[in-house]
């Protein structure tokens, strides 16, 4: 996928807003692509900035207030920040959709499911409502809905969760978009239909090639949904890199905190599970030097003045001063509670086997 | 005594004073009716006594409203004349019955009018924002300064009185309210998700507001209005009785009351019984009114 022109590609993307006396600044230097039929994940703790950076991609933030966005945001070659409001509408839902975390309030509660997809069915298609009734029965239907004639007729509270983001997807399809962006899709769903809808968004990209920019602050998500993974924290990139590779050999010890907190059935052996202790910088306060720096095991006096920039690091990219160690390290140090322990010590400590799994 | 008082919803704090500060309504809202389940239904049942008046008056009262008989001026409540007479020998009772239509068809004009073009200020502006919607938000703060009667007294005292003159001023009195209450609610509407969620899929900023601002504000308005009819009625007799309303013609209770302001000594009855009829009027509106917000508030699903 390496060389194909980008679907989505965005530069030096910063969001902030005016302060007392200073801007703060909640998403800097965010640049990444997206190819066609390709999914990356950007996953991150809550408050890295994930989900702004979602928003404004389709220019969401525009009507915020007070909310700054600098930077470039190109689709397929059309520079999105700039253009005006008009022409920005005939891409949105045309070109990009996009879904949310909380299906149920994605939705307008007081009106019928089925006139909500023909909302979108009717703008993107024939304009007539009456000849999308069909349409909109075929797209319900498309996205694993049963008795689409049924569910058209309910109002949002009356369907499930799951429905209800089914429901979204289908008004995201309507328009065959190129790009989907789905920002923690599955986070407000039980884990069986979580695995149903990241089924679907598969099956889509594979049947129609479509691309996926999947928020998630589930590693485990992102471990089957990417081809490629970004990793956020306190509004930077810190990680860029193929989702094989990323796994096996992070490049910054805040990607490898987070691979390593997640629980697995198939651990050679019990272990205690690694948290990572502290968390995420308020924007106002982000230290000096590397911005993880506060929390990591590993820092150097470097890393509390110089913020190391995302440099290549094998395959992929990364933010740390001492990422080829973090890379190069067979025998990977863990993180354990707030002690830095090595797998070998890990092995003899047993005792917490059953460690509960958190969010990362 | 704050704590017998306070509603049944507001949980009991140590410091009553400020209980309802915290636990819902503001202590100087505090309902100060008794509340419940049979002052609601005598409420309802007087509202619906004054529906048949306006619809059908033949029904509950017999003669004209107008007959004059100068014989049997002034006569107290008995049993052929329910309420007593006023001075030119007309009914009281009969008057009441025949000035509940034109009273109706006031407040309920007022609240159409009034009440949607307040929506639509409101609705536009909280939807909107920016630099319009604050200037027209401190308009509207400086009319909700007044109350409304005299709000609506300074626009009749400047225009010739007639009948459509007295509704568009009580209808010019009711904007702000409705403006108000509904750019709030259109404010909250507009950072819902699902609003984001039709923006992106590219809907017209106009179609969203037809289509999923305006359908999610209609509680409140729908509130608002039904307590707006009763207060546009008791305002419209207010403007009567200081003698501002329709100059001729027109049979009024706020008329009827001023008219009986000279006997008042002697013959009570020409003055407090309409007096009396508007009163319950406001009352059972606003017990009204409370159900229903209390029946629409949005935490109670």
């Amino acid at each position: 996928m390496g060389n194909e022109e980008p679907l989505l590609s965005v530069r030096d993307l910063a969001i902030g807003y005016q302060a007392a006396r200073r801007e703060v600044l909640l998403v800097r230097d965010v640049s990444f692509d997206v190819a066609p039929g390709e999914i990356v994940c950007l996953v991150g703790e809550s408050g890295s900035g994930k989900t702004l950076t979602g928003r404004a991609v389709v220019g969401l933030l525009r009507h915020s207030g007070r909310l700054r966005v600098s930077g470039s945001v190109a689709f397929g070659g059309r520079e999105l920040t700039t253009m005006p409001e008009r022409e920005l509408r005939r891409i949105r839902g045309r070109e990009i959709g996009m879904i949310f975390q909380d299906p149920a309030a994605a939705l307008d509660p007081v009106v019928r499911v089925g006139d909500q997809v023909a909302e979108a069915a009717v703008r993107l298609g024939s304009g007539r409502r009456r000849a999308e009734r069909g349409r909109v029965i075929e797209l319900m239907s498309q996205v694993g809905i049963n008795d689409p004639e049924v569910r058209a007729r309910q109002f949002p509270h009356e369907i499930s969760g799951g429905m209800c983001q089914r429901v979204l997807i289908a008004i995201a399809l309507a328009g065959d978009p190129g790009l989907l962006i789905a920002d923690e899709p599955t986070t407000a769903l039980d884990v069986t239909i979580q695995a149903q809808v990241l089924h679907l968004l598969s099956e889509l990209r594979r049947e129609k090639g479509l691309s996926v920019l999947l928020i998630t602050h589930d590693m485990g998500v992102a471990a089957q949904m990417a081809d490629r993974i970004l990793v956020m924290y306190a509004g930077s990139l810190v990680e860029v890199a193929p989702t094989a590779e990323f796994f096996a050999h992070p490049g910054h010890p805040y990607s490898l905190g987070l691979v390593q907190a997640v629980p697995r059935v198939d651990a050679a052996r019990a272990r205690r599970l690694p948290a990572i202790p502290g968390t995420v910088p308020e924007p106002g306060d982000r230290p000096p030097g590397c911005p993880f720096h506060p929390r990591c095991p590993l820092r150097l006096d470097v890393c509390q003045t110089d913020e190391p920039a995302l440099l290549p690091a094998g395959p992929g990219l990364a933010a740390c001063h001492r990422s080829d160690e973090v890379r190069g390290d067979a025998r990977l140090p863990i993180w354990a509670g707030t002690a830095w322990v090595d797998t070998a010590r890990a092995e003899t400590a047993r005792a917490g086997s059953a460690a509960a799994a958190g969010q990362p | 005594m704050d704590n017998t008082t306070a509603p049944a919803g507001t949980a009991t704090s140590v410091l009553p004073l400020l209980a309802g500060r915290w636990g819902g309504r503001p202590v100087w809202r505090r309902r100060w009716l008794p509340r419940g389940r049979l002052m609601r239904w005598l409420a309802i049942a007087f509202l619906a006594l004054l529906a048949g008046w306006a619809l059908v008056p033949g029904l509950f009262a017999s003669g004209s409203p107008t007959a004059v008989n100068p014989v049997a001026a002034l006569l107290g409540p008995s049993g052929h004349y329910l309420l007593g007479t006023d001075q030119y020998g007309r009914s009281v009772y009969t008057e009441l019955v025949y000035g509940a239509r034109p009273a109706l068809e006031v407040g309920l004009a007022c609240t159409l009018i009034g009440g949607l073009t307040g929506s639509a200020v409101g609705i536009i502006g909280g939807y909107l924002g920016g630099w319009a919607d604050m200037a027209v938000m401190r308009l509207i703060d400086i009319l909700l300064a007044l109350p409304g009667l005299f709000l609506a007294l300074i626009f009749i005292a400047a225009l010739p009185r007639t009948v459509p003159n007295e509704i568009l001023a009580i209808s010019i009195s009711t904007v702000p309210i409705f403006a108000r209450v509904l750019r709030g609610q259109a404010l909250q509407v507009r950072s819902l998700l699902f609003i984001d969620a039709a923006t992106v899929t590219g809907v017209r900023r106009r179609a969203i507001v037809w289509r999923h601002v305006v359908p999610n504000c209609m509680a409140p308005a729908v509130v608002l209005a039904a307590v707006n009819i009763g207060v546009a009625i008791v305002v419209a007799a207010s403007l009567n009785f200081l003698g501002l309303g329709p100059s001729e013609g027109v049979l009024d209770w706020g008329a009827l009351i001023a008219s009986g302001q000279n006997y008042i000594n002697q013959d009570w009855w020409i003055s407090v019984f309409p007096g009396l009829t508007v009163a319950l009027l406001v009352i059972a509106v606003s017990i009204i009114g409370d159900w229903l917000r209390d029946a629409m508030e949005p935490s109670s699903g």
